[in-house]
């Protein structure tokens, strides 16, 4: 009897945990982690109760580098963590091996140095599928800054380029004219991540790692809002179609959808577990589609645009397997295309959120995606430093440009009259491209 | 009042079960000081993978146990391999939990059984002994998991990535009643031990000795250590040797005390003075795994412990790999949830 009742305790012990396990992972609480790229940055949201609880530890040390490292890019504070906390003799963190190499080859460390630094790593974990920082880093510059913030933007229509520089300088070029204008944002604001532009308004967004977004009016070279609510830096910004709503994505997983009329005013959207890393607006303002670290997509409905009257119904898309880099909506809404940094660009459908064509064809991650005028071409770019032109009703590869960058493709947007598309890479470069004659 | 037995004799108890986790931690910190981590992993897999194919010489090698538990023996194995496909089909996190809980589930309950065996060697212990070990085990082991800091950061950072943030101060909470819980079950288990004794049962004190040396090793690598991989290598130096010792000597005592004639085919590798002959079976056995299941070494064994953070389960994972490491795991905790009854006498004729 004594046994049937010990049995049977354990027994309802591990149904009740299969059943957490088994809620949890229909509620998509389980989810993997992305391991082939750095995108654990120490920014992770437990970092704080670690390093309170346990101060003088390596992982601690590990935090307080990465933090350095991402957040205030402050390369000698950084590698004097790392190297702390890799004196303790810590084998097994391979974050911090793979952060350190990273940091000494940043810093423009003596070779030797670096050399021992990857040795290490590799030596380590020998089967990591990261790629050698030696290689990578003059490659893909944008993902040693936090997530996938990019420190420029190029306008929808590839009319104006925005560079972010020192002291909160925003400097606008017109590569077509080679006009050139400069906006200072405030000095507190301290801007440093660029974001997007509503073309409609002229207005352009720009935001920094604390988690506030400025919006600046192109034209007329000011600041007109000011939107303070991410508890965590923000990652993406993109203003609706009109232009009367901004949405923008951060690192606390949230979505805040505002309204720029009254700047204190935002809805929040949750669901994401992992930071948000892209948004896209539909053409017709309906729907919004956003991108997560974990390569998910979710499709927001906001019946009329509208913030007061939006829907929390969303359709989750899965498939990507790495962190979705760039949206975008055709233009007549039907599809939506995906990129990201697992190498593939998506099109998917938008009413039933099926695939409907997979696009293989960047030997590197992919980090902008844009549909022509009468989306009847799709043109990508990505850190292999070309760009490619699709067919979209066949999701065939029509035109490959090689070697267009050599630091890496950042942006890329067609002209309005389809003529033409403009990409910048990741050095601030910006320059045209032709579009092949359409059959 | 003291009576002291012994599992196999007072020098190999000292080697194998008193001092092992010393040994153990010793060799975990040298491999800490000399080895890259991939190699550490491969040092706990020569253990690990052995102590496996031990299990199955002991559930499957003698004849009176695949009478005895012939349906089990054969039924289970299949329906584990059935559950562990549909898991990595459509549930591979919670087959993952599964296999996390059960592993320490097991862990505790092969300390738990040699200390069931210092007692029935030495004869002593009361009715209610059992019950209180048992709990001393989970309780420890438990306040272990929940204060440890190696162990801290790993529960924060799954209550995290589960949407369920705990502050500094609730972590500390928790920790203080662990300890508190801890320390009031250690006042009633002297208590217990007290009223034993003078109700005349007598204590096995090579039992806390035991007792106090496995605890020890689990605590002083998960509270001076910030490696995983360090506390891995010490645990499964200290569970699968032992393992693997007390098979070998609990055959050995089988097949010693038939007749020539009635021994299993397993009695060649359990032979007085042919020990090599079972090592070099076992590192066969390791070697023919590894080639079966074609994956790099950090892939398994060390996949579990480091939980969510390093495990991927991508395309490159095979799922049949994935299955053949999962289901040695759970066949081994299953066949070792009942082959070694310590209370069945026929059991207790190999000990």
């Amino acid at each position: 009897m004594r046994l049937l009742k010990q049995s049977s305790l354990l027994l309802l012990l591990l149904c009740v945990a299969i059943g957490v396990a088994v809620v949890l992972e229909v509620r998509g609480r389980l989810e993997q982690p992305q391991k082939n790229l750095p995108d654990r940055t120490g920014l992770a949201d437990e970092s704080p109760v670690v390093l309170s609880l346990f101060p003088n530890s390596p992982e601690s040390d590990y935090i307080r580098g990465a933090n350095a490292k991402f957040l205030r890019y402050d390369l000698a504070e950084a590698r004097r963590y790392f190297e702390r906390a890799i004196s303790t003799g810590i084998k097994s963190h391979e974050d911090l091996l793979y952060d350190y190499a990273v940091v000494l080859f940043l810093s423009g460390a003596d070779s030797a140095e670096i050399d021992a630094a990857v040795a290490t790593w590799r030596k380590n974990a020998p089967n990591s599928t990261r790629l050698d920082p030696r290689e990578f880093i003059p490659r893909f510059p944008e993902w040693l800054q936090a997530g996938s913030v990019r420190p420029m933007s190029l306008s929808p229509d590839g009319r104006v380029f925005a560079i972010a520089g020192d002291g909160g300088l925003v400097t606008l070029l017109a590569p077509a004219s080679g006009d050139r204008a400069s906006v200072v944002t405030p000095p507190d604001d301290d801007v440093q991540h660029l974001f997007g532009f509503a073309t409609s308004r002229g207005l352009f967004a720009a935001g920094n790692s604390e988690g506030l977004v400025v919006v600046l009016d192109v034209k007329n070279l000011k600041v007109t809002n000011r939107l303070v609510g991410h508890t965590a830096g923000v990652l993406c910004a993109e203003f609706s179609p009109k232009g009367m709503l901004c949405a923008t994505g951060s690192l606390d997983h949230t979505i805040r959808l505002w309204t720029l009329d009254t700047d204190d005013e935002s809805q929040l959207l949750t669901g994401h577990t992992r930071p948000v890393s892209s948004l896209s607006f539909s053409p017709n303002g309906n729907r919004l589609a956003s991108g997560c670290w974990d390569g998910s997509i979710r499709l927001w409905n906001l019946k009329r645009g509208n913030l007061k009257t939006h829907t929390a119904e969303t359709v989750s898309i899965k498939g990507h397997s790495a962190v979705i880099t760039q949206l975008a909506f055709s233009h007549y809404g039907k599809w939506l295309a995906s990129s990201s940094r697992d190498g593939l660009v998506r099109i998917w459908d938008v009413s039933t959120g099926e695939l409907r064509h997979e696009l293989k064809g960047h030997t590197g991650p992919v980090s902008a995606v844009a549909f022509s005028p009468n989306d009847r071409l799709l043109v990508t770019g990505g850190g292999d430093n070309s760009v490619l032109i699709w067919d979209t009703t066949h999701g065939k590869l029509i035109k490959s440009h090689e070697a267009v960058s050599t630091e890496g493709v950042s942006a890329v947007a067609f002209t309005p009259d389809g003529s033409r598309i403009i990409v910048s890479d990741f050095t601030g470069s910006v320059g045209p491209l032709n579009v092949p004659r359409q059959q | 009042m003291f009576k002291t037995g012994f599992i196999l004799g007072r020098r190999d108890d000292l080697i194998w079960f008193l001092l092992m986790p010393f040994f153990a931690v010793a060799v975990a910190l040298a491999c800490q000081h000399w080895l890259s981590a991939i190699a550490m992993v491969s040092v706990g897999l020569c253990i690990t993978i052995p102590h496996h194919f031990v299990t199955w010489l002991r559930a499957y090698g003698t004849k009176e146990d695949w009478q005895r538990w012939k349906l089990r023996l054969i039924v289970g194995p299949v329906v584990l391999f059935a559950l562990v496909l549909a898991g990595l089909t459509w549930a591979p996190w919670t087959l993952f939990l599964v296999l996390i809980l059960w592993d320490h589930q097991h862990t505790i309950m092969q300390q738990y059984g040699f200390a069931r065996i210092y007692d029935f060697k030495a004869k002593s212990g009361g009715l209610r002994t059992p019950r209180f070990d048992l709990s001393l085990f989970w309780i420890l082991f438990v306040n272990l998991f929940v204060t440890a800091p190696l162990f801290t950061r790993f529960w924060v950072r799954e209550l995290y990535r589960w949407n369920l943030p705990v502050s500094v101060a609730t972590v500390e909470i928790i920790q203080t009643v662990s300890w508190c819980l801890t320390g009031l079950f250690l006042c009633f288990y002297l208590i217990h031990i007290i009223r034993s004794l003078r109700s005349g049962d007598s204590v096995n004190p090579i039992k806390f000795v035991f007792i106090g040396s496995s605890f020890f090793l689990w605590y002083f690598t998960s509270w001076h250590t910030d490696s995983i991989l360090m506390y891995g290598i010490a645990h499964r130096l200290m569970h699968g040797l032992q393992y693997i010792v007390i098979v070998y000597w609990y055959l050995r005592r089988k097949q010693q005390s038939r007749d020539p004639v009635d021994r299993d085919r397993v009695a060649g590798l359990v032979q007085p003075g042919k020990v090599l002959r079972f090592v070099a079976a076992c590192l066969v056995y390791a070697v023919l795994y590894q080639l079966i299941v074609g994956q790099p070494l950090e892939r398994f064994g060390f996949g579990v412990v480091n939980f969510a953070g390093q495990f991927s389960y991508d395309e490159t994972f095979a799922v049949y790999a994935e299955a053949i490491i999962s289901f040695a795991g759970v066949t081994h905790y299953y066949l070792d949830s009942f082959i070694w009854k310590v209370r069945d006498e026929r059991i207790q004729e190999g000990l």
